[in-house]
């Protein structure tokens, strides 16, 4: 699915809707495995997300869910991509920039992200659709990844 | 003209989120060409602070920083930017 905002690959395939995972380290390996078996991320790509996460953490949290955006290095990408994964129960990762303070996360979007400028205008959208009421919610509340990826697609369409 | 470095872990991707808040906020406050902003990484803080007079930074810096140092994260939330923007003003105003 292409979108106006750049060639980010947003599909039903890169959506696990229940991520069983104790800590954000499992959490971010399930689903960076799943980017490598789609072949998004080469295989260093998972190794290079955990490690990334423990010096820069990426939750935010945002008024009504607190999020993670795991991302790492465009060397370690084929293809340019948001996975999302929904936490079947909330994961404690460190906040961005304030890693003292925890985020109880319920979802996480990882980011390939293989070409950073055309990815200018990408994140700035996302973090403004997620200031959204009701956006994150109504994401999480979706019954399946092809729902899932529709709206959120959709939502970088102008 | 004051420098601002703003930084993230990568210094392309949340920097520039924030680079486009940052500008609106500061534009809104009157302050239109009396800043530049430049992005870069955080590790490279240590080293080019000393060139600037404040960082911004959506993450933990590695080192010492040289200059005048605001976490702005609250821009990518979306909320909680105020205090940030007075702080930013503050200091760009000395």
């Amino acid at each position: 699915m292409a979108n106006a905002l750049g060639e980010v690959y947003i599909a039903p395939e890169l959506i696990l809707m229940d991520i069983e995972a104790a800590t954000d380290q499992e959490a971010i390996e399930i689903l960076a495995k799943h980017l490598y078996e789609k072949g998004i991320v080469k295989e260093s790509y998972v190794e290079a997300v955990k490690e990334r996460e423990k010096v820069f953490s990426t939750g935010l949290n945002f008024e009504e869910m607190g999020i993670a955006i795991p991302h790492t290095d465009s060397v370690h990408v084929n293809k340019q991509a948001i996975a999302v994964g929904i936490l079947n129960k909330d994961v404690k990762f460190c906040h961005m920039g304030m890693p003292e303070e925890p985020v109880a996360c319920e979802m996480m979007f990882m980011m390939a992200i293989e070409k950073p400028e055309s990815q200018v205008d990408f994140l700035g959208k996302m973090m403004d659709i997620f200031q959204t009421e009701g956006y994150l919610k109504g994401l999480k509340a979706c019954k399946t990844p092809e729902e899932l990826a529709e709206k959120f697609g959709n939502s970088f369409k102008e | 003209m004051k420098r601002i470095l703003l930084v993230c872990g990568s210094g392309i991707c949340t920097s520039t989120a924030v680079n486009q808040k940052v500008t609106k906020a500061l534009e809104d406050r009157g302050l239109k060409g009396q800043f530049q902003i430049t992005q870069g990484k955080a590790s490279e803080v240590a080293e080019k602070s000393k060139q600037f007079d404040l960082v911004i930074s959506t993450t933990v810096l590695g080192g010492e920083c040289h200059c005048p140092l605001v976490i702005g994260t609250a821009f990518l939330l979306g909320r909680g930017t105020e205090p940030i923007v007075d702080q930013i003003v503050e200091i760009l105003q000395k």
